[in-house]
This record gives structure tokens, sequence and C-alpha cells, in this order.
């Protein structure tokens, strides 16, 4: 009789084998779950699991098998549905069944399985043929940790003394991500949300996103560089005043400070801006 | 807001959140994947949990889980405990459950429903395990029978005794299945009705109905159709036996509209009613 322990390695090994329950039964290089050389023969450890009516205990292991590749497959599918439409099913298919033997799930949510995804994607047989696949995956990735992070709540607004301009911070709202890819990937995932297949696949130019979430669903923006550069900034930690002065140095000189109030009045709207934080109190974005 | 939860419920998934909010609809009470709520590791929450907290307001909400991983010989994960502690506060759910399998070893998670040998040592480890979790959580859990596929040479008892066994041990509440006891009964060839005579009754605290898939050598528990009509008798035979047990509607695959989900949650209150009706426990007064 094997021990709790053995017998649940012994199953891990057969269910999660990529050439399937045969393909587990009919190898006997290894031990169970250590990669060592077997000295007891797998056929022993089969006769653990009872064959008994209509099924075999393979046909009976098979279910678990096909059951935890789909239910895997499924939940990549739904949190890279533009990767999955872009690759189609059959290679979508092969790129979740490398991904599973390199990264395994550690977590017991299913949210976190695609955490690793768009690193895997840059060494992967799949990119080969769909570069843009890891700034679609990586797009994607932080469309998922948008939708699933909480959202601040709105502070009314303060007053604030004008003598503070320059040593505000501005602190983003939680869903707030910024991702800058090579491939223009934006539309191409925002056309698959809407049910709208792409025509062409992203092309490579390179894009500036901001990802955030308000209270109907995720939003994707592409902006410019400059604005980017000033939301990372800002997003970082750095005072609202010495992100203008690098804007100043950076844009043409008329277009200095009224660019910075549109770009902040645009944040504000969208509810990128969760709240300001001075040296002595934390205020709304309303009162700038 | 209402915390106590009777009668039959459902579960709350996406495709009906809309529905839900706007309308209203009269079920009595939802039940939820804890996991789908919790958030992840490093930003708790969500708008999936935005949402939870909308429809609770409204209604009692029951936690139901799939990642304790209670049978498993790995250590129990003192962050998901803390995680699932923080969304029972946040939710104040009727009960929490999960389920009595493994879902992992050697911190991998296969998120699948594994069954465990039926054994005494195995029994006392599931219930030590239980113990603990209630502990963790300030609260008594329930845990429920799966639907499996295989079994083990080396089962010293029945699934029932089992399943009884750890429930008295680690004085934990039964989320009885009644589409796990149909397919595994078919499964592994044993009297469904006599795992419902045998089961320590009081300790039922929820029924769950789901669809299954008989179309090959095994039954599959899939979820993703209408409770089959056996599933229908078993369950009249189970609330006859342990009177009108809270009981959830459960379909997680192929989603109907919301209304077929009722129509399926009026007809186990029918059930209910007409056991009641009838003079209610009969296999216990029998």
């Amino acid at each position: 009789m094997p021990s709790l322990g053995k017998l649940q390695r012994w199953l891990r090994w057969i269910i999660t084998d990529p050439r399937g329950v045969n393909g587990a039964l009919s190898d006997e290089r290894f031990e169970l779950g250590t990669g060592r050389p077997d000295p007891e023969p797998l056929p022993r450890q089969l006769a653990t699991v009872t064959s008994t009516g209509s099924a075999s205990a393979a046909e009976r292991l098979s279910v678990y098998a096909s059951g935890y590749f789909w239910r895997l497959f499924e939940a990549l599918a739904s949190d890279f549905p533009a990767a999955h439409h872009a690759l189609g099913p059959a290679a979508f298919q092969k790129f979740v069944a490398e991904y599973l033997v390199q990264h395994p799930s550690e977590s017991p949510n299913l949210a976190d399985l695609g955490g690793t995804v768009p690193s895997f994607s840059f060494g992967c047989a799949a990119t080969q043929d769909f570069p843009f696949l890891p700034d679609l995956t990586l797009l994607e990735w932080n469309v998922h940790l948008s939708l699933l992070s909480p959202r601040e709540p709105y502070a009314p607004p303060a007053s604030m003394p004008e003598s503070d301009w320059s040593s505000l911070r501005v602190r983003f709202d939680p869903t707030v991500r910024l991702v800058i890819t090579e491939w223009s990937v934006a539309g191409f995932w925002k056309a698959v949300r809407a049910n709208r297949p792409p025509a062409t696949p992203p092309r490579r130019r390179r894009q500036w996103l901001v990802v955030h979430r308000d209270d109907v669903w995720v939003r994707v923006r592409a902006v410019d560089r400059a604005q980017w550069c000033a939301l990372l900034r800002l997003q970082q930690g750095c005072p609202l005043g010495w992100v203008c002065e690098r804007l100043a140095d950076e844009l043409p000189q008329q277009a200095g400070p009224s660019i910075v109030d549109q770009w902040f009045g645009a944040w504000v709207k969208r509810g990128l801006v969760s709240r300001i934080e001075t040296s002595a109190s934390l205020m709304t974005n309303a009162t700038l | 807001m209402a915390t106590r939860a009777e009668g039959v419920g459902i579960g709350l998934r996406p495709r009906h959140y809309h529905e839900v909010l706007t309308q209203r609809p009269g079920v009595s009470w939802f039940e939820v994947i804890s996991e789908n709520f919790m958030g992840r590791r490093a930003a708790p929450g969500g708008r999936p949990l935005e949402i939870l907290k909308q429809v609770r307001e409204h209604y009692p909400v029951v936690l139901h889980g799939v990642s304790l991983n209670i049978g498993s010989t790995d250590p129990l994960r003192l962050d998901y405990l803390t995680r699932l502690k923080w969304l029972i506060e946040q939710v104040q759910p009727a009960w929490v459950s999960d389920h009595l399998c493994w879902t992992g070893v050697d911190g991998e998670n296969l998120h699948d429903l594994l069954p465990l040998p039926f054994t005494e040592l195995a029994a006392r480890h599931v219930a030590e395990r239980v113990a603990k979790v209630q502990d963790v959580l300030g609260r008594r859990i329930l845990l429920e029978n799966v639907s499996s596929y295989i079994a083990f040479e080396h089962s010293d008892m029945t699934e029932w005794e089992f399943l009884g066994q750890v429930a008295q041990r680690a004085d934990c509440g039964i989320l009885l299945d009644v589409n796990n006891i149909y397919v595994s009964a078919k499964n592994h060839h044993f009297d469904p009705r006599e795992y419902l005579d045998k089961i320590p009754s009081r300790r039922v605290g929820q029924i769950h109905l789901a669809g299954h898939d008989g179309g090959s050598s095994l039954l599959i528990d899939t979820h993703d159709r209408p409770v089959a009509p056996p599933v229908w008798e078993l369950y009249r035979y189970a609330i006859e036996r342990l009177g009108p047990v809270p009981t959830l509607i459960e379909w997680d695959d192929k989603l109907p509209p919301l209304s077929e989900l009722l129509e399926e949650a009026q007809r186990a209150r029918l059930i209910q009613e007409q056991v009641v009706s009838d003079g209610g426990q009969r296999a216990i007064a029998g």
C-alpha cells in the first residue's frame, strides 16, 4: 500500500504528463516524481487504482488527465483571448501545453496561472510565427491585473496651499498600469474584445499604453511618449514639480504648462488619479 | 442584509451578473466560488468582489471553495486561509464549504477535485487538517463529497463511512452533492440510496444538484446541463430522509439563460414542499 504522499505524487505525474496517461504509464524511466531511474515498474503502481466494470484503470485516469489540461487551457484562453484568437485553437493549444510543462500552477487561484505567460512568450516556438505574441500577452496580462485590482475610493476635494504645488505627489488608482509595446497590439486587442475579428495582425510600431479600470470595465488607451513618461514618473513617486521641469526640457517650449493641465484634467476625468499627496495631507485632484 | 440561507439557491456566474443586479430575480440565495473573489495575492478584491458586494446587499451568499486542498500531504497554505478569512469578513456568508479531496501536491495545484483512498489513516489526516482550518477561520465549514472516476484497492471503508468519519472527527458539516453520489455510484457500482441512508444526517447542511454527462463508459460530472431525471429521484429520496436542506442548483459550463436556472431551482423547491406536505422525513420515521 503506497503512502498517501506517494500516491498523490504518482497521480500528479500521470495526470499532468503531456503525452497523456498511456504515454506516462509506458515510461518506466522515472520514479514517482523524483526524476530518478525507476526501481519499481509503474504497472505495480497502477494496481492501486481499481479497474472494474466497463472502464479500465487507464481510461479512468484519462478523465482526470483530460480534465486537467482543458481546465487550465480554458483559464488561459479566458485571460488571453486575443492571443488565443491570433494563434488559433491548434497553435494556442500547443502553446498552453508547452507553458504548463514549464510553469505548472503553484497558486490556489487560477487567476494567477498566466502570470509568467508574457515572459514565456519571448522564448516560445509560437513567437517565431507570431512575433507580436510577447507584446500581446503582456498587454492582456496587464488588463487582467487591472480587472482584479481594487479601485480606491474617491476622496472629496480639499483646499491646498499654493506653495505646496511643486512638491505634490500623485497617487494613481491601483488599477492603472503602464505598458510599452513594440507592436501595435492595442487595436488588435480591442477588436477581439468587441467581437470584431481583426483583419490584419498587429504591425511593428511602438505603443505607449495606459491600462485602467473604470466603473464599467478595463480601458486601454494609447498616448504619446511624453505623456506616458510623465505618468510613469508620477507613478514612481516623483514630485509633480520635478516632472513638469523634465517635460519643459523635453517638449517644445510653447507646449509645456498648458499640456500638463490638459493631461491632468483628462486623467482626473477618467478616474486614473486617486488622490494627491502633500507633505501635510492627502487631497483630491479636483482642487487643481 | 440577510445572512441566513434557506430554500433553494443558484450559483452566481459572470454571465448573469447584470441580470441579477438589475432584475433581482426571486432566488433565495447565491453560492459563489470563493477563489474567484479573492483577487490576486498582491491585490485582494477587484471587479468581481465589487459585483459580489452589490449582490450581497440584496441576497444571502454562500462561499464554496475549490482549492483548500484539504486531503493533500502538503502543509495547509496559511496565505490561502488568510485570504479566505478576509473574504469571509467582506461577504459575511451564511456558511463556507470546500471539497473532501486533494487538489495538488509538492506545491503544484492541478485545479481538480482528486479522490482520496478511503482509509483510516487518510480520514485521520483530513480530520486533523479540517480542525486546523476551522480554528484559523473561526467557524465550522462544510465538506462536499466529490464525483470520482477512480477508486483505490487499499480503501478499507465505503465513501459514506469515510465522509462520516471525517465529519465526526473534525466536527464539521457535510455538503451533500446528490449528483456526485449518483455519478460515483454508477462509476463504482454501489447503491446511492445506501449512501443517503448511512450518512450522518444531522451534519448535512447543504445539498448540491447538477447535471452530468452519461455519454461514455463512465458518468462525468460536467455541470453543463440540467439535472438528470434519476438525480431528481435521488434528491427526493434525500429530502425525505434529511428534510428540506438548503439546496443549490450548480451550473458552471455552457450556462443557460438565468430563467432556466430559476426553473431548475423552482423544481427543487417544489420537491421540498411536496415532501414536507407528505409528512417529511419518512425514511427516518420508518
